[in-house]
């Protein structure tokens, strides 16, 4: 199996500080992966990095690529999701729609999504007339998902799509990720709540300290020892 | 009210520009005949036309008619500046007199006078106004790369606008002027009363060279609604976003700031009105705030002729009246 995401000593420096240590990874085509770690280990940066969004040294098979081209291979779903213009979410698709149709290979595309599609994978078809300020968080993070759907890219990009949801809006998100990706879809996400998403994703990535510490399926990284050494021990190697 | 008239379909497209346009054309005729001379309005346009010169024609073609003209260009400029700005720093309350981009460039169209450059040519005024504003431009931007709260960013005006306003008042009580005080006024709370042709060719082009700029912004400040990495990802170029930004804003308010002073608030209040009616969307509602703007400078500069004041209300004094309560209705509206 070819792989969607090859990473050479990715690297992230902010204002002198190391932020992300060199790292060399590689997440296979369709996989739904999970990065995990404490708060300030690094996963958004990691994520952004890849994706080519922040000031970076080395880099990924996507960095390294022109901004058009990135366009069309990732997507992004940010944590920010405080949205100041009370737009539809129809209208909200449309505008990254509009935008990826400027890009030169969007065309070759075989399988189009359009807005009322992506809004369907994601279970929010019955939103598309709605205002974005009067959805629910959970609703919001479906919305946000679908948009990324109409990028029609074949790599998504999550910066913790679960939190601040409810029990309920969290399995909702994750069924929709694990939907997504037995499609086809390579989906990275960093996230907190590893117990329940230890049977949505495929793998997870643990970080520590701006460096991943170690890989492997959810279970593996879910035994004591394994979890001790990623949240509770300090200066451990898995 | 505007789903009842979207309803019943009176709220086309085509109608509502083609009555924006006949506002327009109505009020800048209202413009032309209101004054404190009544003149005989037909036979001066009839005697202009031939080339007559009596004190109608002087009245309505050296003093009115520019006039106008400014009143358009300062109302669509800085509409639309305040339009981009609050699509760029996504923030409801941003304005170029808000964030301190207006008393900066007015801040250097009077050190330029109080230095004796604009003796050498008049052009420079506007270029050191339009210097400054980018300076002040520049400061915001930078400042607000790394995204901060909404208040911050009209703290940051705060500081910018209370350090280029006392340091207006310095250079102009430093300076040997003996009409010092009526030249803070004027500067701070912006005018198009005695404005000429030459002001119109001096402001007007540069208006028009920063509108391009910031129309150019449009489609991109629509997916920067969902902030600037989401953006980027999508496609959107973050670093010349920022470039047309910052020429367009300070050729805008450069431009317009060293002919009339600062006009506050017009391109606070604009937007908002313009929201609702183009379903609160960052490329529509900069399109068609331009013209409202517009249309509302020109209904203000009216408002003050007819006024029963001894002396004439400052247009900024008006601006300032009408949108300072908006502003802090504004305030009382975000929750940070």
């Amino acid at each position: 199996m070819s792989h969607a995401i090859i990473t050479s000593d990715i690297s992230v420096q902010i204002q002198g500080k190391t932020i992300l240590h060199p790292t060399s990874i590689s997440i296979k085509k369709g996989e739904n992966v999970g990065i995990i770690g404490r708060n300030g280990a690094g996963k958004s940066t990691f994520m952004k990095a890849m994706l080519g969004l922040i000031a970076h040294s080395g880099g990924s098979n996507l960095s390294s690529k022109t901004l058009s081209d990135r366009v069309r291979l990732a997507s992004w779903v940010p944590q920010d999701r405080e949205l100041v213009w009370d737009i539809k979410v129809e209208t909200l698709l449309q505008f990254t729609i509009e935008k990826v149709k400027e890009t030169e290979n969007f065309k070759a595309i075989k399988k189009f999504i359009d807005t009322k599609d992506a809004l369907s994978i994601t279970g929010t078809l019955k939103l598309a007339n709605a205002r974005i300020k009067s959805l629910s968080g959970g609703e919001l993070t479906s919305v946000l998902i679908a948009r990324a759907l109409v990028q029609q890219t074949s790599i998504i990009f999550l910066d913790e799509p679960l939190a601040s949801l409810d029990p309920i809006q969290k399995r909702t998100i994750l069924e929709v990720l694990q939907e997504m990706s037995q499609s086809g879809k390579t989906i990275i996400s960093s996230l907190h709540d590893i117990e329940l998403g230890k049977e949505y994703f495929s793998k997870y990535i643990a970080m520590r300290e701006g460096s991943v510490i170690c890989e492997g399926t959810p279970l593996q990284i879910l035994k004591k020892k394994q979890f001790d050494k990623i949240f509770v021990e300090k200066n451990s190697v898995c | 009210m505007h789903k009842f008239l979207r309803q019943k379909k009176l709220l086309s497209k085509k109608f509502v520009a083609y009555s924006i346009v006949s506002l327009l054309a109505l009020f800048s005729f209202l413009s032309l005949r209101i004054g404190y001379v009544n003149i005989d309005f037909f036979s001066a346009i009839m005697n202009g036309i031939s080339g007559q010169k009596t004190t109608d024609t002087i009245i309505l073609f050296e003093l009115r008619l520019p006039r106008t003209l400014m009143c358009l260009i300062v109302g669509a400029g800085l509409g639309l500046a305040g339009a981009a700005l609050q699509g760029y720093l996504r923030n409801p309350l941003a304005e170029p007199s808000i964030v301190g981009i207006s008393s900066s460039a007015a801040l250097g169209a009077v050190l330029c006078i109080g230095l004796g450059i604009n003796t050498i040519s008049f052009f420079y005024t506007p270029i050191f106004a339009l210097s400054f504003a980018m300076v002040a431009c520049l400061i915001l931007i930078k400042l607000t790369q790394n995204t901060v709260s909404r208040h911050s960013v009209i703290l940051i005006g705060v500081g910018i606008s209370a350090l280029s306003g006392s340091l207006t008042t310095l250079i102009l009580s430093l300076s040997d002027n003996p009409f010092a005080i009526n030249e803070i006024v004027f500067w701070m709370l912006g005018s198009v009363t005695d404005v000429s042709y030459f002001h119109v060719l001096l402001a007007g082009p540069m208006v028009l060279v920063g509108s391009v700029f910031l129309l150019r912004c449009a489609s991109d400040l629509n997916l920067l609604s969902l902030g600037e990495e989401t953006a980027s990802s999508t496609g959107v170029n973050i670093g010349r976003l920022r470039l047309n930004i910052l020429f367009g804003t300070a050729l805008i308010v450069g431009g317009t700031t060293s002919v009339t002073g600062i006009v506050g608030f017009v391109g606070l209040v604009t937007p908002h009105m313009v929201r609702p009616f183009v379903n609160y969307e960052p490329k529509k509602t900069l399109i068609w705030t331009p013209p409202i703007a517009a249309l509302l400078i020109l209904v203000s500069d009216i408002a003050i002729r007819i006024l029963p004041t001894t002396g004439e209300i400052k247009l900024g004094v008006l601006t300032a009246l009408l949108g300072t309560p908006f502003f802090l209705y504004l305030i009382g509206q975000q929750r940070d």
